[in-house]
């Protein structure tokens, strides 16, 4: 639909940055300097400076969620912050259409001797919302955070989870048209965490636009749907969160090969970790057809095949792959568990698992693989592996579904019976 | 699209970022300036709210210390001037009174003048995380001023009983006056500023300077009619208005009209040409000022 509004328009945005203090005060002071006489800052860098985000441009519509992945200092954080109003971009222009959220700080405004209730209206009037609206809201935003036994006692009491707790409820009842949120849902427990992003989804289903920034990489797959790669400034790759993230991570992958190779010339062989000797090149998903796939269905077998690069003859290695949310590990396949592994490996090659019967409900999931030693002493193939997946319905999970006339709850369809 | 969603795309608010200057649309920028201003007040009282509150909270005797300070100076100059060791002349009012009235007065101007960077400085973090209308700071820390001011003008009405002066009708005008030096004072701050919150060397050369203001202003003897001690009424612009404040109060007159108007509307000026800067500095300071 080409009449649809853009709410956030981002086009030829550069901002630089400059690495040396007391230069980047001397900086400051001339720009402050043009900007009193109303000249535009020269768009050229001067010494010591460089640009930390360059000539990036993309647009949201209603219900877009974008992921912004990168490296630390690709510049994420400072596209958040230009988006934001914080700071003004260089070269480039952001036009926003609509109420921005940002999600960049939780409990801005929080003063540690004032209770948790005083502090709600604080923080509320931070991120914009009047008393009005925060005295009708008081009572969902206390039952939100679960901490409502708490609420009358001065926040430096507060156990740091139960601050971002208060934080992030009082944020997730703005009810901004843009939503922009960095990394701070990696903090607090599993289920609080599952909460906030149902929230988001929530927001966005509703039709809000969203831009998410993190380094936990299946949590972006689960939230957002395209994804800008970042990388020294620039946009890197921009697409499907699947497809960016994937050449993400094998880009990252080869990074790391590198590394390990080199550090691999550099160890003797007497090395006694699994650590530079060894790792997981790829890992295929298959299906009963033994095609590659990356979705299954509830009660599929789900078939892995890892396959490893050895440097060096490797004595039992243990294979384990865990299934799981960004959230939770819930299925475990564990060679020491089972006591059978290789005699040894060398070379390349590939070990095959296959896990029976997957009870899982529709939703996103990946699988980790690792290797340990032979010993009982934990020697890890670094880095683990990682490879997302998804399930969707099929006839026995809807029909379960629609025997429930609900959404799946939960990770595992389970047939109730209720007694009274 | 449904013709909600519809509607609710029409009234959207639009905001734009660009390298440009606020200047380059004046117009603009001052509508948005006095939005903003409208759109701080609610978030502005609850952050003095809480600070205030939480200044108090924490403190056994609260709001008397705040007498503290203002009464032990005044008692010292009343010390220094009985002793004859201070010269200070005749007063029109009770030296006590007087001493009282003219320190509470530069309290205001000098807490004024720090107010914004102190505030500014303090909401760093906050700032530069958050977008929100940034007017809200200042006035936040317009209303701890005057709150503080508030409390302390408690003695004044104690000193004034004691020292059996008359109200006169002139006292209905001398909060214009005070509000005015206090205007001054938050003008000024704003005005180094930007500056002041990049380089700490401001707000070192200010204390010293504000040490020796005190005493280029006639806030503990009265104002001088010889050369040159007289240039001080004239050129140093704290005088008229202070002066104003405590005449109007005490005696219900006005010195010199003319003059004060001149400094208040000069003050007004100042204080809108201070705002677009700090405005306009904001952005380039939270650049610099937070990794």
């Amino acid at each position: 639909m080409s009449s649809e509004v853009h709410l956030l328009d981002v086009e030829s945005v550069s901002k630089k940055f400059c690495r040396n203090l007391k230069r980047s005060l001397w900086y400051g002071a001339q720009d402050l300097a043009s900007e009193f006489i109303g000249r535009k800052s020269s768009s050229d860098l001067r010494p010591q400076e460089f640009w930390a985000v360059q000539d990036v441009s993309f647009a949201l519509k209603r219900s877009d969620s974008l992921g912004i992945i990168g490296n630390n200092g690709a510049g994420k954080t400072t596209m958040l912050r230009l988006i934001s109003g914080l700071i003004k971009p260089n070269l480039g222009r952001i036009t926003l259409r609509g109420r921005v959220g940002a999600l960049i700080a939780l409990g801005a405004g929080f003063n540690p001797i004032l209770t948790g209730r005083e502090n709600i209206y604080i923080n509320a009037a931070v991120l914009g919302i009047s008393k009005k609206e925060a005295d009708k809201l008081i009572d969902e935003i206390i039952d939100f955070s679960e901490i409502r036994e708490f609420i009358d006692m001065p926040v430096q009491h507060y156990s740091s989870g139960m601050h971002v707790r208060l934080g992030f409820s009082v944020a997730a009842h703005l009810n901004p048209d843009i939503f922009l949120v960095d990394e701070v849902l990696s903090v607090g427990d599993y289920a609080f965490r599952e909460k906030s992003f149902a929230r988001m989804s929530q927001l966005y289903r509703s039709g809000a636009a969203i831009i998410f920034i993190s380094h936990n990489l299946p949590a972006v797959t689960t939230i957002c749907e395209k994804v800008i790669w970042m990388e020294h400034g620039r946009i890197r790759m921009f697409g499907d969160a699947d497809t960016v993230i994937k050449a993400y991570m094998d880009h990252e992958e080869e990074t790391v090969k590198d590394t390990i190779r080199q550090e691999a010339d550099k160890h003797t062989e007497t090395s006694d970790t699994l650590f530079n000797q060894m790792r997981i090149t790829r890992i295929d998903l298959l299906n009963q057809k033994e095609e590659e796939t990356t979705t299954f269905h509830t009660g599929d077998d789900l078939h892995l095949r890892i396959h490893y690069e050895a440097y060096k003859p490797i004595p039992e290695p243990h294979f384990v792959v865990q299934v799981g949310t960004p959230r939770e590990v819930i299925l475990v396949a564990d060679m020491l568990k089972d006591q059978i592994a290789p005699k040894v490996i060398e070379g390349k090659g590939y070990v095959d698992c296959i896990m029976k019967n997957i009870p899982l409900l529709p939703n996103r999931y990946s699988a980790h693989v690792f290797v340990l030693g032979q010993t009982a002493i934990i020697k890890i193939v670094f880095p683990p592996k990682e490879v997302p997946f998804v399930v969707e319905s099929n006839h026995t999970t809807s029909d379960l579904i629609a025997a429930a006339k609900l959404r799946p709850a939960g990770i595992v369809p389970v047939e109730s019976q209720w007694n009274w | 699209m449904t013709t909600n969603q519809k509607n609710k795309n029409l009234e959207l608010p639009t905001i734009t970022y660009t390298p440009d200057s606020g200047l380059r649309s004046p117009i603009r920028m001052l509508r948005q300036m006095f939005l903003d201003l409208k759109n701080a007040r609610e978030l502005a009282w609850r952050l003095a709210v809480r600070d205030i509150s939480a200044t108090y909270r924490q403190s056994l005797f609260g709001i008397l210390w705040a007498f503290l300070g203002p009464v032990i100076s005044a008692l010292l100059f009343i010390f220094l001037n009985n002793q004859k060791i201070l010269n200070v002349g005749k007063t029109d009012i009770p030296y006590p009174v007087f001493v009282m009235f003219g320190t509470l007065l530069w309290g205001l101007f000098s807490e004024s003048i720090n107010a914004p960077m102190t505030a500014v400085t303090a909401n760093m973090s906050i700032l530069s995380k958050i977008y929100f209308p940034r007017e809200a700071i200042i006035l936040s820390a317009i209303l701890k001023v005057l709150f503080n001011f508030g409390i302390k003008l408690i003695i004044l009405v104690i000193f004034f009983i004691i020292f059996g002066l008359r109200f006169t009708p002139g006292i209905l005008l001398s909060p214009f006056a005070i509000l005015m030096l206090m205007l001054m004072g938050i003008a000024l701050g704003l005005l180094i500023t930007p500056i002041g919150i990049l380089y700490k060397d401001v707000s070192t050369v200010l204390s010293a300077f504000m040490g020796l203001w005190f005493y280029l202003t006639p806030v503990i003897y009265p104002v001088p009619n010889t050369w040159p001690m007289s240039l001080m009424s004239t050129w140093n612009p704290v005088s008229p208005v202070l002066v104003a404040a405590r005449d109007l109060a005490t005696k219900g007159t006005l010195q010199d009209p003319m003059l004060f108007l001149i400094v208040s509307a000069a003050t007004l000026v100042i204080l809108l040409i201070a705002w677009i800067m700090y405005r306009l500095a904001l952005p380039i300071l939270i650049e610099r000022m937070s990794a």
